[in-house]
């Protein structure tokens, strides 16, 4: 697989919510998964298999890069993750779509009313 | 390297498994992430907190999370470039596991996803497999607890009982006289340790204060509790000074009753009780939840001996092996003391042999063999549940013959088709597993409460994690059994006809040679179960049926203990019987009253007697029941006198000795009709015969006497029997006042109880019971046995018949278009109904065969519990074929009658 393949590839919501969180500051994948926990407390829990194999994939794909370790407050070592210019072109593209997304629910949501 | 989870988490242990879980995932994801994703894990686990359900859905979920997403993680760290290599290049077993685990959990899901979409099939086979599981699950904790679990005693497979087979064949048991225990003792063998006992727990009368009541005694030898392994948590084992004649009066008491009297204060040891008239010293307590082989509350010495008691076969003898020994050294020592004690009675005895038997084996003949046909009942209705299911799964895997060839199409093997099988199966059986423990509960309360009082020790029977991995051990079998014959039948489905329509079709060919057995297994099956119950229910039915020999209308009768001082000479006794009767005499709607030494139904003292001026014929052993009774007994139970006399107040203490016998004696024993002619010796004096009275139903207890059967006995009047004689039978036997009232004799009750115990205020009474339930105590065990076994029995018949229904709607529902055509072709309905339910008729007809045959190799096992039919009854056989095979005859006719409605040009629009 190379990383160029599957850039255009529809991005899934776990993603998206990686792409929005990362978009702010470079984080390791914990605070990336309470980061989206807390932005979205009902939505459903990021399990951390899940969530690396997006990781993954979002790297394979260009979107996302290592950004480094970290040492955090314990002292301990943490690699983080950045997004990149690709990445960011992704995340717009994804946003535009939703916002489509939602002007359509809208409508719909006016017409039954 | 994975971090240790100590340094970052509030939930170490739980951490720890997560940590192991994630060895699954690739090493260097956990290398570089290990600790954010335990970090993770806990986090939900924090937010799970005080939710069992919650956390229950964290570990769920956390699992899934692993197994789905795991394979799909790359070997290598988040960013780094891959190598390029093909898929199955180079897996490690790691990840070989990870994609087996994977493809599992697809098929698992996969599985769950159609079982709840057929909701209708699922919910047929998770209730057949339920009940089925259920049933053996309970049967299953009962073999566990009384047959493969250890006894309660430490190196309990160390412990034995002496057993004794008379030479000759005949005769043998655990049951030996004081000579034998005498001679085993002085032998001081070094392989093995002995103490005798006493099998029979009796009632005896305990008084604290002013309150009496009644317990449960058992008399033991010195060094019985150390030869079990388990000495008293407080105080001592009897010392063999104590458990002499005359030796000092002690007793040893059970944690509950300890409890129970002295508030568990461990100054009760050295304190006393009065016990049976008698203050004895309390030298010890037994630990929580010991027992014996009786259920006891109390323990005395036994002080055996060789003469009264002794001079019967009354004591047991446990052995405990020692460490050093093997029990082939002690078998022949034992044959070798029994050898020696042989030679030294000469003519005196019958010539026998001394062995042992394993201590659970010794102790549960009866109940052996009740759980062993239990647990093939319900290993059969398991079987036949296995065999129904199946056929659901046939019906439905020909339904999904278009599915199947659709994945074999795209490259699907033979071997994923099976194993989507298998793990759909496993399923299906894991919920069947589940819905089995919730059944099994409700059968274990059913057999407790329908078993209480059947069995003399009823042990406490639980469902625990030995039973629970029992039902996962059946549930699996059960898979394994009904799953793979559908599984090997799908996977050979012809693509092509598959997927050109001709699917249903394509698979129902070979798929009728499965239901063709199928039919005949259930068949045959339910024969053998049905045979089963029928020739238990004819046994229960005949043992009820019996005339009593006596008339039940209006008869109370009330037990009481006479293991007390105070009741040590005739005197005592007759005092006591007699100021009884005269007080319930004085009560309203009283017709009658007397005592006697038992009652009918029950066993009564078996001893023998010598004719003195009859001969007996060649080889006729001389036991006979023997009984005392007060004035007016047959008169009270309303017992015909076919000859001579009744015994009454004239025959007293200084008077001539009588006897009365009945006529099962007389035809056992009497060359002669002129009963009133003869004199024999029995209970301690010559006796004249001075009558025959008809023969009153009691409990056999020698030879092949049946549960309930017509006993040789002898009648003697209490007032004719010395005091030795009555504290002897005392200990075994508790003495009964017997009343006969005009009226409801459940109203009478508490009137003639309170008479009673206004006789002696220290003297409790140990039961009350009337005639009817004298004879349902008499024929409990054959009541039980018939009731679950026809329960089981009738399970398996309509588990039987739906499976045949189902089986036969199939094979119409395939040969509509045969059917169609036929009808359309001028065919009469009939005919069409003929072609589609005759076959299956057919194979009910082969099941039945080959039924037939199972059920006569199973009944001679069942020999030993039959009474009153034989084990090849042609009437209990021939009922059940002709019921099964009209049963199946109904099953297939109506789902054929159905297709004989087929409008033809319906069926053969569709096609």
């Amino acid at each position: 697989m190379t990383p160029t393949m599957d850039r255009q590839a529809a991005l899934s919501m776990l993603e998206t919510q990686v792409l929005m969180v990362l978009a702010r500051d470079d984080l390791h994948g914990y605070g990336i998964a309470l980061e989206i926990q807390r932005r979205d407390p009902d939505g459903p829990k990021v399990y951390p298999t899940n969530l690396y194999r997006r990781l993954h994939d979002l790297a394979d794909r260009g979107l996302i890069l290592n950004a480094g370790t970290e040492l955090d407050d314990k002292g301990r070592a943490r690699k983080t993750f950045a997004i990149t210019d690709v990445g960011r072109e992704a995340l717009s593209a994804q946003t535009q779509r939703l916002a489509g997304f939602v002007d359509e629910l809208r409508a719909a949501e006016g017409s039954s009313e | 390297m994975i971090p240790s989870e100590q340094l970052i988490s509030p939930f170490p242990r739980q951490a720890s498994t997560y940590r192991q879980l994630l060895r699954l995932l690739p090493g260097p994801i956990v290398r570089d992430h290990g600790d954010d994703m335990i970090a993770l894990f806990c986090h939900h686990l924090e937010d799970a907190r005080g939710s069992f359900r919650a956390w229950l859905n964290v570990w769920f979920t956390a699992v899934g999370d692993i197994a789905r997403h795991g394979p799909r993680l790359p070997r290598r760290s988040v960013g780094a470039p891959g190598p390029h290599r093909s898929p199955r290049q180079d897996l490690t077993m790691n990840e070989r596991l990870r994609t087996l685990l994977a493809t599992l959990w697809r098929d698992a899901s996969y599985g769950v996803r159609l079982l709840r979409k057929d909701w209708s099939f699922t919910l047929a086979a998770t209730l057949i497999l339920g009940l089925a599981i259920g049933a053996n699950t309970a049967v299953f904790s009962f073999v566990d607890t009384y047959m493969l679990r250890p006894l309660p005693y430490p190196e309990a497979d160390h412990l034995g009982l002496v057993t004794r087979q008379a030479e000759g064949g005949g005769g043998g048991g655990t049951a030996h006289d004081g000579r034998t225990w005498e001679a085993i003792r002085d032998a001081h063998s070094e392989r093995f340790q002995a103490a005798v006992y006493s099998g029979w727990g009796t009632d005896a009368n305990l008084a604290t204060g002013a309150t009496a009541t009644t317990v449960a005694l058992q008399r033991v030898g010195a060094g019985y509790f150390s030869t079990l392994g388990v000495p008293p948590v407080l105080g001592r084992d009897f010392t063999s000074t104590e458990d002499v004649p005359d030796g000092a009066a002690v007793a040893i008491l059970s944690h509950t009753l300890w409890q129970q009297i002295f508030g568990g204060d461990r100054a009760a040891v050295g304190d006393s009780v009065l016990l049976r008239g008698e203050p004895h010293t309390i030298v010890g307590i037994m630990p929580k939840d010991f027992r014996s082989s009786a259920s006891a509350d109390i323990w005395v010495p036994l002080r055996a001996s060789t003469s009264g008691e002794g001079g019967g076969e009354n004591y047991a003898v446990l052995l405990r092996l020692g460490r050093e020994s093997t029990w082939a050294e002690a078998e022949a020592e034992l044959r070798a003391i029994g050898l020696s004690l042989n030679e030294q009675l000469g003519e005196e005895r019958r010539p026998f042999t001394l062995s042992f038997a394993s201590l659970q084996v010794g102790d549960g003949g009866m109940l052996r063999m009740l759980l062993t046909l239990l647990s093939t009942a319900v290993a059969m209705v398991l079987l036949i549940a296995c065999v129904n299911v199946s056929g659901l799964l046939l019906a439905r895997g020909s339904r999904r013959g278009r599915e199947i060839a659709t994945r074999m199409a795209i490259g699907g093997g033979r071997a994923a088709i099976i194993r989507q099988f298998v793990v759909e199966s496993l399923v299906l059986a894991t919920v069947g597993g589940l819905v089995g423990l919730l059944f099994a509960r409700g059968f274990l309360r059913i057999i407790e409460l329908m078993g209480t009082g059947v069995l003399a020790t009823w042990r406490p029977v639980s469902l625990d994690t030995r039973v629970l991995a029992g039902t996962a051990m059946i549930s699996l079998a059960t898979a394994l059994i009904f799953g793979l014959a559908p599984a090997f039948q799908a996977s050979g489905v012809s693509i092509r006809d598959a997927l050109s329509g001709e699917g249903a079709r394509g698979v129902a060919a070979g798929t009728r040679r499965w239901r063709k057995l199928l039919v005949v297994a259930e068949v045959g099956l339910s024969v053998v179960l049905l045979v089963a119950a029928g020739l238990l229910l004819r046994t229960f039915l005949h043992l009820q049926g019996l005339e009593p020999g006596f008339d039940p209308q209006g008869i109370v009768s009330v037990s009481v203990s006479l293991q007390d001082a105070r009741y040590e000479t005739r005197e005592s006794v007759e005092q006591l019987f007699t100021s009884g009767m005269e007080r319930v005499r004085a009560l309203p709607g009283t017709l009658s009253a007397t005592a006697a030494l038992g009652l009918p139904y029950e066993r009564l003292l078996n001893m023998g007697f010598r004719p003195l001026d009859f001969e007996l014929e060649e080889g006729t052993n001389p036991i006979t029941n023997l009984m005392y009774v007060s004035p007016e007994y047959f008169e009270t139970l309303g017992v015909p006198i076919l000859a001579g006399r009744s015994i009454d107040v004239s025959d007293a203490h200084d008077s001539a000795p009588v006897a009365v016998i009945n006529e099962a004696f007389a035809k056992a024993y009497l060359p002669d009709n002129a009963v009133l002619t003869h004199s024999l010796a029995a209970a301690g004096a010559d006796r004249q015969l001075i009558g025959m009275v008809g023969t009153v139903k009691q409990r056999g207890s020698w030879g092949a006497q049946a549960p309930v059967d017509d006993t040789p006995a002898i009648y003697v009047p209490v007032s004719q029997i010395d005091g030795e004689f009555l504290k002897l039978v005392h200990t075994w036997f508790a003495p009964a006042w017997i009343v006969r009232v005009a009226g409801e004799p459940g109203e009478a009750i508490p009137d003639i109880e309170r008479a009673l115990e206004a006789v002696d205020p220290l003297l409790p009474l140990a039961s009350t019971r009337l005639a009817s339930e004298l004879q349902n105590d008499g024929i409990a065990l054959q009541r039980f046995t018939a009731i679950l076994v026809s329960a089981l029995a009738a399970v398996a018949v309509v588990l039987a018949s739906l499976g045949i229904y189902g089986l036969v709607a199939s094979t119409v529902a395939e040969k509509r278009r045969e059917i169609g055509i036929r009808l359309a072709l001028g065919a009469r309905a009939a005919h069409a109904v003929r072609i589609a339910a005759l076959p299956s008729i057919r194979l009910s007809a082969v099941g039945a065969v080959l039924g037939v045959g199972g059920a006569l190799a199973a009944g001679s096992t069942l020999r030993a519990m039959l009474w009153g039919v034989a084990p090849n009854d042609p009437w209990t056989y021939g009922g059940v074929t002709m019921g099964l095979v009209a049963a199946a005859a109904i099953a297939s006719l109506i789902p054929a009658a159905r297709a004989a409605r087929v409008d033809p040009a319906q069926t053969l629009r569709v096609e």
